[in-house]
């Protein structure tokens, strides 16, 4: 009778280095535990490939399938310059990198992406900086080689790995927080004083009147033209609130020859740059500049028909307000008729971004909404194309898990077996000790 | 039962083993529990330590110079040499310029990636530092050294070009961006293995930079407000480096005597790999050349001549 009980505790020590062995391998390489939120798996590498590789690239090297064609070009992550700052170090902290993942950059091809879980994007944010990481050991490490010539001994391996880390170490330092002073009053001295700085220091690349320059010889880190700002028109990349203006004013944009100010400046000075720079554009321009437009909460509707959702798309079906059809702007493939307009952005991936929000892009975003607002949409219009994105989408979706390598147990797995097999480990264990303190009793 | 027939020290050994397999079991959840609570970064953190600390410690077969360091750092000695461009000098083309042309204007600004001496074809701003391996023991510098060791060393913005414009220190110095201009600039220095570092500089002002690191290049100073404003900075560990001047001619005192590698380079020529030195032709791998420096004596290099090739 005890030795199938004794025999129990061998079977849970399989099983726990089973379980141990899984929860190593498995284990959550991206987590967001450190913002103290709960340890989660979340496939990170998954997240980027689908929503971000397509302009920074695979290895975040900023050269995705559509990065050619854009310009601003997507940031190439292992070289050292993100852009938007807000520490001494002049390297982003995560918290920089979930501000532009939540606002996108205005004035680039970078999207919002406030619409993604926060663990999401968290996880986003750990995965950039970690190619960052990479890529940056990748680039050094050509150099290195470079260096040291063909035969390599191990020695030089050692060195060569030892100076990696160290270099590495050092570029993806943040330092701390830019520390920013509350605002003075502005006062017609504060603002006299920033138009002086500016008249010294800004108009030399800004311009007499804040519309910007451009010099043959100006490029970003990544080695692509790229000219000054124009500070009139309200549009800024790191946000228009005083605050972000005066990380921009203080650190700078790395990577691009935008000098920081906070070694030549006193806060109270960079204030009053902040707001008179600020004083060149017009309100209602910055508000509109930097509004991100976020999603209402989609109202549910009603279940809609792809196939109604089909011809409204393509036409074959009319809007019942007489708005123009999705086609009429947008190319769609995934879609039952291939091919459409060139006005829109490509909606092929846009409903695996957005999801059943899309329906509400055409009454609220630029520039759809001069046309739709006027010409609305019916409830059931909407759900019938959220129907026939969804479709499509669901199409793309299938090719892409097709590409994919076939994961073992998927990543929402890894909580419930870890812990039933820890639970099973433990049952097993005390079934064993029972049965080895019984047979003590025994003797 | 069938198992009382056995032997008791079977019995208890049987036991044991099963106690020990559920201690190992309790001491593994344990474990579990406290990694999980860490997190995955944890982990990996600590792996990384594992390796970064295993790499601290060199390996003793991997220093034979500074076996042979030790055994000759009996005495001091000095090297110099001089650099001489062989051809017909380049002319040094005067610059564009583009932006506060009333006060850079004011001063004749030409081209600096090359500059060469009409009267003895001496090549100036040609970099010479010591070579060292990690593995290996850099030098103690020599007393003469200590003075300057926390030296406040400057890089003027000065008639809208870098003054001096080959700027070499120690990292344990501090760099002393300065502007002596009346116009603002601004100094952007973009180095491979310290963070790079881009501030404003208004006029008459100056501010300290510090490096953390030794490069192994000199890394490129610019000013995007003055595109043609171009210079360099190298910082070093050790103090044993030099620029040579105007004459071509370059000195480096007080170095432990023994064999010592140094890097060559120049900015239009990068390393300096095909030299003759003293009518004799040498190939100069990677920019790198090894030199026995003897005690109490000058090593004299003669007149190292590189051809107009190497600066194409």
């Amino acid at each position: 009778m005890t030795r199938p009980l004794a025999f129990a505790g061998w079977i849970g020590l399989a099983t726990l280095l089973l379980v141990v062995l899984y929860v190593v391998i498995e284990r959550p390489v991206y987590s967001v535990g450190a913002q103290g939120l709960p340890l989660y798996r979340v496939d990170a590498q998954r997240l980027y490939l689908r929503h971000c590789s397509i302009c920074h690239g695979e290895s975040g090297r900023g050269d995705g399938r559509v990065a050619p064609n854009l310009n601003p070009r997507p940031r190439d992550f292992g070289v050292r310059g993100f852009r938007l700052v807000s520490t001494e170090g002049g390297y982003p902290s995560k918290e920089d990198i979930l501000k532009v993942l939540q606002r996108g950059m205005p004035e680039t091809n970078m999207p919002a992406w406030g619409h993604l879980p926060e663990r999401e994007r968290g996880a986003l944010a750990d995965y950039v900086l970690e190619l960052a990481r990479q890529g940056l050991r990748k680039s050094k490490h050509l150099v290195l080689l470079e260096e040291f010539g063909d035969d390599l001994t191990p020695e030089d391996e050692e060195e060569i790995d030892a100076e990696l880390d160290t270099v590495v170490e050092t570029l993806t330092r943040s330092g701390d927080p830019i520390n920013v002073p509350p605002p003075p009053p502005v006062t017609d001295e504060h603002m006299a004083r920033g138009k002086d700085i500016y008249v010294k220091i800004c108009v030399k690349c800004h311009g007499d009147d804040g519309t910007g320059r451009d010099d043959p010889t100006w490029r970003s880190a990544e080695g692509f033209p790229i000219v000054s700002g124009n500070l009139r028109r309200g549009v800024f990349k790191g946000g228009a609130d005083g605050e972000s203006f005066f990380h921009r004013v203080a650190a700078g944009m790395p990577g691009t020859p935008m000098p920081g100010n906070s070694q030549a400046m006193t806060g109270d000075e960079m204030w009053s740059v902040v707001h008179y720079t600020l004083s060149l554009s017009k309100e209602e321009n910055r508000e509109r500049g930097s509004k991100v437009w976020t999603p209402p909460k989609a109202e549910r509707l009603p279940q809609g028909d792809a196939e109604a959702g089909q011809q409204l798309i393509s036409g074959a079906g009319r809007f019942s307000n007489g708005a123009p059809s999705c086609r009429g702007c947008h190319s769609i493939s995934g879609q039952r008729d291939p091919g459409g307009g060139a006005w829109g952005p490509d909606l092929t991936n846009a409903y695996r971004k957005f999801g059943d929000v899309m329906a509400y892009w055409p009454e609220n975003v630029d520039p759809m909404k001069s046309i739709y607002s006027a010409k609305p949409l019916t409830p059931n219009e909407k759900a019938h194309l959220s129907a026939a994105f969804k479709q499509g989408w669901k199409q793309v979706e299938k090719d892409w898990d097709a590409d994919q390598p076939a994961p073992v147990l998927t990543a929402a797995a890894y909580l419930p077996v870890s812990g039933v097999g820890l639970l099973v480990a433990i049952g097993f264990t005390i079934i064993g000790s029972i049965a080895g303190m019984k047979r003590m009793e025994e003797l | 039962m069938h198992l009382l027939l056995r032997t008791p020290e079977k019995e208890i050994s049987e036991m044991r083993k099963q106690r020990l397999a559920a201690l190992i079991l309790l001491a593994l959840v344990a474990c579990i529990g406290c990694g999980g609570g860490s997190g995955s970064s944890g982990g990996s953190s600590a792996s990384s330590t594992a390796r970064s600390s295993a790499k601290a410690v060199p390996a003793a077969e991997s220093q034979p110079a500074a076996a042979e360091v030790a055994e000759v750092q009996e005495g001091w000695g000095h090297l110099k040499g001089k650099f001489v461009y062989d051809g017909s000098p380049p002319t040094q083309a005067p610059l564009t310029i583009t932006q506060d042309q009333a006060f850079c204007s004011k001063h004749e600004v030409v081209d600096e990636s090359i500059v060469v001496n009409e009267e003895n074809g001496g090549l100036t701003h040609v970099a010479v530092y010591l070579y060292v391996r990690r593995g290996d023991n850099a030098p103690q510098p020599h007393e003469s050294y200590a003075e300057t060791a926390d030296a406040r060393i400057e890089l003027d913005n000065d008639k809208c070009r870098f003054e001096p414009h080959m700027c070499l220190l120690r990292t344990s110095q501090t760099l002393v961006i300065k502007n002596s201009d009346t116009v603002g600039h601004n100094t952007n220095i973009a180095p491979a293995s310290n963070a790079s570092f881009n501030q404003t500089i208004p006029a008459g002002s100056e501010f300290d930079h510090d490096f953390t690191a030794a490069e192994r290049r000199p890394a490129p100073v610019a000013c995007n407000i003055h595109p043609w404003m171009k210079g360099w900075v190298l910082p070093q560990e050790t103090p044993y480096f030099a620029v040579s001047g105007k004459d071509g001619e370059f000195e480096i005192n007080n170095l432990p005597s023994g064999k010592w590698t140094f890097q060559v380079w120049h900015e239009k020529a990068g390393n300096i790999d095909e030299v003759s030195v003293d009518g004799k032709a040498a190939k100069w791998s990677k920019g790198r050349v090894e030199i026995t420096v003897n005690a109490d004596a000058v090593t004299d290099l003669g007149e190292i001549k590189l051809g107009p090739s190497l600066f194409q």
